[in-house]
């Protein structure tokens, strides 16, 4: 597959320009979803406009396109999410490195739609956030607590932040993007 | 008036010295010419306030409404300031073909009829009633389609004419309208034509004097929203407004402190009923105090507050997000919905025969449909203007996906599909969003501050900045921007003010509270000769005094800082902002 599959890869880049990814990201509350969200878009000016629904963004990095949606709730509305695993290339999950006690329920979560069919070969990018508080997990033992090990089908990475600074967000997305432009 | 005023500044290019004098219990001062007489006259303000117009209906019309112009969501308000009639698509503003002179306008209907984008003939679905609203132009001439008019139209009052008009045009009703705007049932945009059409005809009885009346004291009009008198305790509520809307922490501080509301219940029904009837507090920052978890206590009690007995899920998730703008996160959204849930059903089962019919056996059918609804308003039109053109195709929701993604989590038997079309319908032709409003401005209603800015106290050879709050004919001394108790309150109910340079009297005055009777250096001035001179002047165009008619009768000006103080000299930050505090201490409401 090599070359003609890079040099497709080249022609679509020249061609169609940025090549779009739907991203759901997810994590547990006040796990720094928002503030990464936003530091994503990297210096961009993000418009308030007073909108009533989820948050969702697109991200713009190199030469692609995330569509990030920002999902996340109790379990009995989980079932309504399904409508946007479908087509979903990555996932983001967001853990906070310094709650220890909430890190079984964040497996939890993130177990729970990785299950889903639709979900199966997206790409998983962790982002072990506020490594700047004291007692912060390092991004192996976010890894081994989330059982990332066991995952069968999916690429993942678990990459250390600090939503606030942004530290960690570059590498992360570097990582993303090259892991998402190899899926179709 | 102040425009008039500024060009006469402008053109004659008067520099300073010059002053405003007006007091109340010094005749003398008050012959001080000001300006020339005749521009004194053409800034003469309207005799009196038009008694047909209510306060209320100024704020809806200030405030305005949404609705479709041809097709697409538009907003659509009165800009009293030009007293224009404006139309614009979503948070932009109105360009000028969008803007028709309020004395231009013939009447406004309001009219049932069936929704534009057609189909929705489902029998009685509540949310999906449609109503046009038709506002027509006096003068044909200004209608882009003129001279089509029937003989019904034309037929319709002439008498609808200005004198001040009579030589323009040969007035007629023109039958196209200048803006047909449509709209649904949970829309305010009955309310607004309503309002439009009192105003109109309030013009058309007392005449315009009575618009410009409104125009020169819009603000004291949309405190007259909240009643006319300020009790202590209202004062006290306005100013837990201004605290809550600078930083909702204090804001909640303030309450438990001045108006002894201490539980959660006290807080989310005060919070509850400033949102809704009395208006001001800052949506987003609301949203921002019901987004945290220690705030579930106070949401519960808001939102069991707020009346959802007369409309449909739609229409009730418009009410609630209509207060406040919640946090984006599925989180923060799915504790709201629950609680408003909760509240709903309770509301929804003492008037079940509500249309489109809903069987919900619990709360979780609500929540669990609302949620959907918020997905759905989140696809067809958060993330269409939030997410870049051609980025995903998929954004969307069909009715078909809505249904189908619903039926995951609530069964037909409790949600016919016939209610999830209707609901689909409604979110659909209209955005679940807050009405649009001037939040800037109107951020801080009920004490909308006239004017607020950086002031210097200069007394005894002192000068101590503080920052300014102009509202309800009390000016609001804070120490610092952030503060949020004052540090004085001065009471200008029979106050007035002037500029210094105007007298001899007053610049004598001025220079011995620079000075204090001794020879002290303050930050801002030299001693007196030479360069000093001309800074004094600097100084002094930007300085003005405040009286009190009596000395010894009524309050003193300041509280803290003299006690028995008729006088006060202060500096503003500039010449402009000095004549504009002048007026608006001496315009006073009303």
């Amino acid at each position: 597959m090599g070359v003609s599959f890079s040099f497709a890869k080249i022609w679509e880049s020249l061609v169609v320009g940025k090549q779009d990814r739907k991203i759901v990201m997810v994590g547990l509350d006040a796990a720094g979803k928002t503030t990464l969200l936003y530091k994503l878009k990297l210096g961009e000016v993000v418009t308030t406009i007073p909108t009533i629904g989820f948050n969702v963004e697109t991200v713009e990095y190199k030469n692609i396109r995330l569509t990030v949606w920002d999902i996340g709730g109790q379990d009995k509305i989980r079932k309504l999410w399904r409508h946007y695993y479908l087509g979903t290339h990555g996932v983001m999950f967001v853990v906070d490195s310094s709650d220890r006690d909430r890190i079984e329920d964040a497996r939890e979560e993130l177990w729970k739609m990785m299950k889903e069919e639709e979900m199966r070969e997206a790409v998983l990018l962790v982002f072990a956030n506020k490594q700047d508080l004291p007692n912060a997990m390092a991004a192996e033992e976010v890894s081994e607590k989330l059982g990332l090990h066991a995952l069968r089908n999916s690429q993942w990475r678990t990459q250390s932040t600090c939503a606030t600074s942004g530290d960690g967000i570059h590498e992360g997305l570097d990582w993303f993007s090259r892991a998402l432009a190899s899926k179709r | 008036m102040a425009v008039s005023h500024e060009d006469h500044m402008q053109l004659e290019g008067i520099a300073a010295p010059r002053a405003i004098i007006v007091n109340f219990g010094d005749l003398e001062d008050k012959k001080i010419p000001l300006e020339p007489p005749e521009s004194r006259a053409s800034s003469k303000v309207a005799q009196g306030p038009p008694e047909n117009v209510d306060s209320d209906a100024i704020y809806k019309l200030y405030r305005g409404a949404t609705g479709r112009v041809h097709g697409e969501p538009h907003r659509v308000w009165v800009e009293f300031p030009a007293l224009q009639l404006c139309w614009a698509r979503y948070d932009q503003p109105a360009p000028a073909q969008n803007r028709v002179s309020l004395l231009d306008l013939g009447e406004c209907s309001c009219q049932a009829s069936s929704p534009s984008n057609g189909q929705d003939t489902r029998a009685g679905s509540a949310t999906g009633e449609a109503v046009r609203v038709e506002i027509f132009s006096l003068n044909a001439r200004i209608c882009n389609q003129s001279d089509t008019d029937d003989g019904a139209a034309a037929g319709e009052d002439d008498g609808k004419v200005w004198e001040e008009r009579v030589e323009v045009a040969v007035p007629k009703l023109a039958s196209i309208p200048v803006l047909t705007v449509e709209g649904y049932y949970s829309s305010p945009i009955r309310d607004f034509a309503e309002a439009l059409q009192q105003l109109l005809d309030s013009r058309d009885s007392e005449g315009k004097s009575g618009l410009e009346f409104i125009q020169a004291r819009l603000f004291q009009y949309l405190w007259r929203h909240q009643g006319t008198t300020f009790t202590e305790n209202e004062l006290y509520q306005a100013q837990a407004v201004l605290a809550f809307n600078l930083d909702p922490k204090s804001g909640v501080a303030y309450l438990k402190d001045k108006l002894k509301k201490v539980s959660d219940s006290d807080i989310g029904e005060w919070l509850a009923d400033m949102s809704t009837v009395n208006g001001g507090l800052d949506p987003t920052l609301l949203g921002n105090y019901f987004s945290r978890m220690d705030t579930i206590g106070v949401f519960k009690a808001f939102v069991q507050s707020l009346d959802f007995s007369k409309v449909d899920l739609v229409g009730a998730l418009r009410k609630l997000f209509d207060t406040f703008k919640p946090g984006g996160e599925g989180q923060v959204i799915s504790r709201i919905i629950e609680l408003f849930a909760e509240t709903y059903f309770e509301q929804w089962s003492r008037n079940k025969d509500m249309l489109p019919k809903t069987f919900y056996a619990t709360s979780d059918d609500i929540m669990t449909t609302a949620f959907s609804l918020i997905m759905l308003n989140t696809g067809l039109h958060v993330a269409t203007k939030k997410v870049k053109k051609n980025a995903s195709a998929d954004l969307t929701m069909s009715p078909e996906d809505f249904v189908k993604n619903t039926r995951r989590v609530v069964t037909e038997a409790a949600v016919p599909d016939e209610a999830l079309h209707a609901f689909y319908d409604a979110v659909q032709a209209e955005e679940i969003s807050m009405q649009p409003m001037p939040r800037a401005a109107f951020a801080r209603l009920p004490v909308q501050p006239d004017i607020e800015g950086w002031l210097s106290v200069v007394q005894n050879a002192q000068v101590q900045r503080y920052w300014a709050v102009l509202a309800l004919q009390r000016m609001y001394l804070f120490s610092d921007k952030s503060e949020v108790e004052p540090a004085e309150a001065i009471d200008l109910k029979d106050a007035s003010a002037c500029c210094v340079t105007g007298s001899a009297a007053t610049q004598d005055r001025f220079h011995s509270d620079l000075q204090g009777g001794r020879s002290k250096c303050s930050c801002f001035f030299l001693p007196s000769g030479g360069m000093g001179e001309l800074q004094d002047t600097d100084v002094m165009i930007k300085a003005f005094e405040v009286n009190r008619p009596q000395a010894g009768q009524g309050p003193a000006l300041l509280r803290n800082l003299a006690k028995t103080r008729a006088r006060l000299a202060l500096v503003a930050e500039s010449e402009d902002l000095m004549e504009k505090w002048v007026s608006l201490i001496d315009s006073g409401p009303y």
